[in-house]
């Protein structure tokens, strides 16, 4: 039985995916630090988050830290629903 | 060598201009006696030592500008304690028990405007302060202007407005500080003394980098150790630094000058060959400068950020610039592409557009403004003539540019089977990079909109490339003899080689090149080192009746 937060995970690397194109978004842990996304793919992401978890992301969130994997995004998600 | 000659040459160098330039001998004699009185210092009291250091440095430039970094800093340092205080007071009452959702809500909307009217309150002061020496003696012109068609005799005086040393990158660092403190990423400061050493550190107040409080402030916080490593491998790069600006960029400035100078009359493939030159002199001008600035500041134990990475190895011009002045990049996207971009109005066109239109259109639009509103801005950073608003436009239509036909590009590659991870690609991306680069800086350095028109009309008007004038010996005729001429080839082999070689460190992850050279053995270590000074000596452009007076980036 596939628990909660895979089933969560699975639904934001479909969504990260969809956003930007070629990103190994499920592996990557070094997207900011690497380079892998750039700042406006940055932006694109944040819409498409917002959007979808209907959340605002606050300046102070606007870390590397946060975008760094999905896992972190997700973090980030989770802290900003509760 | 002659005596008059010496004294020439210390006359000029001690005496001319106030500023110390890094390329006087003032300045090699100031930082001399910085490192004895850092090293003779207590560990303990070190950043003492260099806060005392840096206040001489500036106050040797003029009494004057001190008045201004001090009313900047101070403001700052007051706006972001108060704000730090009130998210700490926040934090506090949101631990209180029986707290509902809505009367936390309604506690940190509270915290939220009192912090912003702060932040504004702040901003005004200091950014008004920035707006005022930068842009008032733009003005005075055309109030001049309307002043006497209106038949008042009063007059402005342009020349009474003083514009303090490092006033652009001292109130961008703080300005940084202030914001990060207000999106609670890092803990605001304490000890006002130590965040005025942050502001006026000698090495970076010049012309930066402008580093980050949570970086350079930390560091300077740190133990500060005077070690023979950091010494030498502080010297290696100031010395380097020297090797670009004295033998490279100023070399290269006298011809581009000769020819921008009488630019109506000039030969197409002249003025082709003074762009060409320009892209070299900018470049080895503003990196020696920060090369210097690193390698003052590591022999002092403290590290400043990187500013430049191989800049003209980049694959597009986004690209270019994140590793160009890559300080002031991060900057504008930190504190303004970021804020603009994630705003409710750009949202809503974003929103607007998707739903009326495609989502390439939307993405468009998302990016559009934040890009133009930035590069607008980086534009008016650079100065405030029409020249850099047209500069800064520039730039943004080409990133528009490239974000737009991205996907048109990649099917073309496609279509034409070409290796884009191929050697040659690479040449070709890096060659684009340094035309799209050459193009901004012809907008520029001219002086104005309308010589840079009559240059490029020069360069397209028929019959008037005149190919010949590059084997005809002409080209010696603009201040830069034959000997220069191979001096200047020589010395950009040597820079594109230790390019390629630090590219290659990066890449492979084996380390700096000189960590690598760190690893060589002694006699071939001190070979480079005395040749590099040796070059500087013979090559270097100095001496009496030059006017080593500043860095290209030094007046902003």
């Amino acid at each position: 039985m596939r628990n909660k937060k895979e089933n969560e995970m699975e639904e934001l690397v479909k969504l990260l995916s969809e956003t930007i194109e070629g990103v190994d978004f499920e592996n990557e842990e070094r997207l900011m630090t690497d380079k892998v996304i750039s700042s406006i793919d940055l932006t694109e992401i944040i819409a498409e988050i917002e959007d979808h978890y209907d959340i605002e992301i606050d300046m102070e969130y606007m870390v590397p830290e946060n975008f760094e994997s999905a896992k972190a995004m997700l973090n980030m998600i989770e802290e900003l629903q509760d | 060598m002659q005596s008059g000659y010496v004294n020439g040459l210390f006359k000029d160098f001690f005496w001319k201009g106030k500023i110390m330039v890094f390329t006087t001998l003032r300045f090699l004699a100031f930082l001399v006696c910085a490192l004895v009185v850092f090293a003779i210092c207590p560990r303990k009291h070190r950043w003492l030592s260099l806060l005392g250091l840096s206040i001489a440095f500036y106050c040797i430039a003029s009494v004057k500008y001190l008045p201004y970094i001090l009313f900047t800093t101070v403001v700052i340092f007051l706006a972001a304690r108060a704000i730090g205080k009130t998210w700490e007071k926040l934090d506090a009452d949101l631990k209180a028990e029986g707290l509902t959702k809505e009367s936390k809500k309604a506690l940190k909307a509270k915290a939220k405007s009192k912090a912003k009217k702060i932040l504004i309150f702040a901003l005004f002061l200091t950014l008004g302060v920035l707006c005022y020496t930068k842009f008032t003696k733009f003005l005075v012109g055309p109030i001049n202007k309307a002043l006497k068609s209106a038949g008042s005799g009063k007059t402005f005086s342009a020349a009474s407005i003083l514009v303090p040393l490092g006033i652009s990158y001292y109130t961008f660092s703080t300005v940084g500080y202030l914001l990060d403190v207000y999106w609670k990423r890092y803990k605001y400061e304490t000890n006002y003394f130590r965040f005025l050493l942050y502001a006026i550190y000698f090495p970076h107040i010049l012309q930066g980098p402008i580093e980050r409080y949570n970086r350079l402030g930390q560091r300077l916080k740190a133990e500060l150790f005077f070690t023979w490593d950091n010494f030498i491998a502080g010297g290696q790069l100031l010395l380097w630094g020297y090797f670009k600006k004295l033998v490279i960029a100023d070399r290269v400035d006298i011809f581009i000058n000769s020819v921008y100078g009488d630019y109506s009359h000039q030969a197409g493939i002249t003025i082709i060959i003074a762009a060409i030159l320009d892209v070299i002199y900018i470049y080895c001008d503003f990196s020696g400068c920060m090369d210097i600035a690193r390698g003052v500041s590591q022999m002092l134990g403290v590290e400043l950020d990187l500013n430049f990475n191989h800049p003209f190895f980049s694959k597009n011009v986004q690209e270019f610039w994140r590793r160009w002045h890559m300080s002031l990049g991060g900057w504008f996207k930190d504190y303004v592409y970021f804020p603009v971009s994630t705003s409710g109005w750009v949202k809503k066109i974003s929103k607007s557009v998707r739903k009326h239109g495609s989502d390439r259109a939307s993405k468009i639009a998302a990016t559009i403004f934040p890009v133009v509103i930035t590069w607008f801005l980086t534009g008016l950073w650079h100065g405030t003539g029409k020249t850099y608003i047209a500069w800064g436009l520039y730039y943004g239509f080409m990133i528009m540019c490239s974000i737009t036909f991205e996907t048109e590009f990649k099917k073309l590659t496609e279509f034409f089977k070409i290796n884009t991870k191929s050697a040659s690609f690479r040449f070709y991306q890096s060659i684009k990079t340094c035309c799209i680069f050459a193009g901004g800086r012809l907008l520029t350095r001219p002086g104005s909109l309308y010589k840079t028109a009559v240059c490029c009309r020069r360069v397209l008007m028929r019959g008037n490339l005149r190919p010949w004038k590059l084997t005809d010996g002409s080209l010696f005729t603009y201040g830069l003899t034959y000997k220069d001429f191979n001096v200047i080839f020589i010395s950009v082999a040597i820079l594109i080689t230790v390019s390629v070689l630090q590219e290659i460190g990066q890449v492979r992850e084996t380390g700096t090149l000189r960590e690598r050279l760190a690893k060589e053995n002694i006699i071939f270590r001190w070979v480079l080192s005395f040749g590099l000074i040796f070059a500087i000596l013979i090559f270097g452009i100095y001496g009496p009746g030059y006017d080593s007076s500043s860095f290209a980036y030094m007046e902003y």
